[in-house]
């Protein structure tokens, strides 16, 4: 496993007033080049780990290190290392685009991307002289994400960076994800949406009232909580018939030999389950 | 060079424009930048103007309460660059440009700096340049330089003011009125002999009153003056305070 870049020990944060805490016992590591999701449903603690880990919530319990340091001991350096695109969008609406991440670009000492460039990779180039203010909630969005990508960071926190987003735009800001990943950028990634953690994710998190349910690969999660069978489909003459196989001995089952031997075989397809059902089976019997 | 003063230089090298850029867009604080313009006008031609009239008229004489009359423009001037200012913040609030903040390399004391002492000069600025280009009630240059310092605390506090209690411009625009009446009252003072005059020092912006009235009459002010600074900077300080607190919310 490559070295981590965030570890996680036994961490408890209970807000000023709370009655319970927001999070507790949460442990995990990301190594460097990974794409981690956390995926949870609302008010489950996402946010409130995103804020820990990004240094907007102090006195917690338990120990966060961040790129071999503990937090604490990091100042305001931190995040020249680090890109942050929120849920919200938070920009100033009366300047455009480009007069945004300009200003923002002016605020770090280290080497920094051209804002031309990634307003390109966002897909707004286009709309760089426009005012924020005309910008749909789409376009705010990614003029987040634009942003997180202005300090070339070697850790990047995206909370919901495909929400309200049409299929090909989102697909164009998975796709640059997958880019930071390759230049070996690590990314933590927040988010609703059960296809984009499954198809980017290296390893997903699930947290369920404060409490991490489980942490591991989407295909392995996959395997794990479905069945080891497949499913075939059948247009014949009375109509449509579907039968399941198991896969252990599936080369020598008798039913699913001549299944494919019909000529009648519409689909078919293993029964390995999907991230969204494994979502609300842990988090529903969490709840119940 | 010092890497606090490096910071804060770096909060007004890229807030500076920004801000210009946002009054520049945005009419109501376009708006209350030209009043400033025109309050000076207001005072060095129409205050004369309603003497001769109230003389002809009524046969009062205004001439001698001129001091009380350029205590409300030291006020009204500072406290405007406060709105202004303030207006700002809550956009800052409203669009979230807060929290972005709070996440790049400038620490955000230097952001506070800048959020405090760009009022605080501006309104010196304004207060010192604006007084002798209104010229009804000329004071040496060292009165002029201490009742300035004093009133230039109203720009931030009226700033940190609608930044804290304003929930958005909407309710911002409410709390102006607010601030124009807190601001105003200690004039009242001007007509109640001490000790009772002194509960207005309650108000930040009475101890620059005061010293201007004492001023004016050649009467010394720096025990006043002192005690100004204090009621002010801490006034300032706890508003600083929560707003840091809503900052990091």
């Amino acid at each position: 496993m490559a070295k981590s870049v965030v570890r996680v020990d036994g961490v408890r944060f209970t807000y000023q007033g709370g009655a319970a805490p927001a999070v507790t016992d949460l442990a995990f590591e990301i190594p460097a080049g990974e794409i981690f999701g956390f995926l949870g449903p609302s008010g489950a603690g996402k946010s409130t780990t995103q804020k820990l880990l990004i240094g907007l919530l102090t006195g917690y319990e338990g120990r966060i290190a961040v790129f071999g340091r503990d937090l604490g001991e990091w100042s305001s350096d931190y995040y020249e290392r680090l890109g942050v695109s929120f849920e919200f969008p938070n920009h100033h609406l009366k300047l455009t685009a480009l007069e945004n991440l300009d200003y923002f670009r002016s605020l770090y000492t280290g080497p920094t991307e051209d804002p031309r460039t990634v307003l390109a990779q966002v897909g707004l180039e286009a709309d760089r002289d426009k005012r924020v203010a005309e910008f749909s909630k789409g376009m705010r969005g990614r003029l987040n994400v634009a942003r997180a990508l202005l300090s070339k960071p070697e850790l990047l926190f995206l909370d919901e960076p495909t929400a309200g987003l049409d299929p090909v735009t989102s697909r164009s800001i998975r796709e640059l994800i997958r880019e930071r990943r390759e230049v070996g950028a690590t990314v933590f990634l927040t988010t609703h949406d059960m296809v984009v953690a499954d198809e980017l994710c290296d390893r997903v998190a699930f947290i369920v009232d404060g409490r991490l349910a489980l942490v591991d690969a989407p295909r392995a999660l996959k395997l794990e909580h479905g069945r080891r069978t497949v499913r075939v489909e059948l247009d014949g003459p009375d109509g449509r018939s579907v039968s399941e196989h198991a896969l252990d001995g599936l080369g020598s089952d008798p039913g699913f030999l001549q299944a494919l031997r019909s000529g009648r075989v519409q689909t078919i397809h293993t029964q390995e389950t999907t991230l969204e059902e494994i979502f609300v089976r842990v988090t529903g019997s969490a709840l119940s | 060079m010092d890497a606090t003063i490096r910071w804060v230089l770096t909060a007004y090298r890229v807030f500076g424009p920004v801000d210009i850029k946002n009054i520049r867009r945005e009419r109501l604080l376009l708006g209350l930048t030209v009043l400033m313009a025109v309050l000076v006008l207001l005072y060095r031609y129409g205050v004369p103007a309603l003497t001769t009239a109230l003389q002809v008229r009524l046969g009062f004489d205004l001439l001698p309460y001129y001091d009380l009359v350029m205590s409300m423009y030291v006020g009204t001037a500072a406290g405007t660059v406060g709105v202004v200012v303030g207006f700002l913040l809550l956009d800052e609030r409203d669009d979230r440009t807060l929290t972005a903040l709070l996440v790049t390399p400038l620490p955000v004391g230097s952001y506070l700096a800048y959020r405090i002492t760009l009022p605080l000069a501006l309104s010196f600025v304004l207060t010192i340049v604006t007084y002798p280009l209104v010229g009804i009630a000329p004071l040496p240059i060292v009165d002029l330089l201490v009742i300035s310092g004093l009133a230039s605390f109203a720009g931030p506090a009226a700033a940190l003011f609608l930044a804290t209690f304003a929930e958005n411009k909407i309710t911002g625009l409410a709390l102006t009125k607010v601030i124009n009446a807190v601001g105003s009252l200690p004039v009242l003072a001007y007509f109640v002999p001490a000790p009772w005059q002194w509960l207005a020092g309650l108000v930040p912006g009475y101890w620059p009153m005061k010293a201007l009235w004492l001023a004016a009459a050649g009467e010394a002010y720096w025990g006043g003056a002192l005690v100004g600074l204090v009621v002010n900077v801490a006034v300032v300080w706890w508003l600083l305070r929560r707003f840091d607190a809503i900052m990091r919310r």
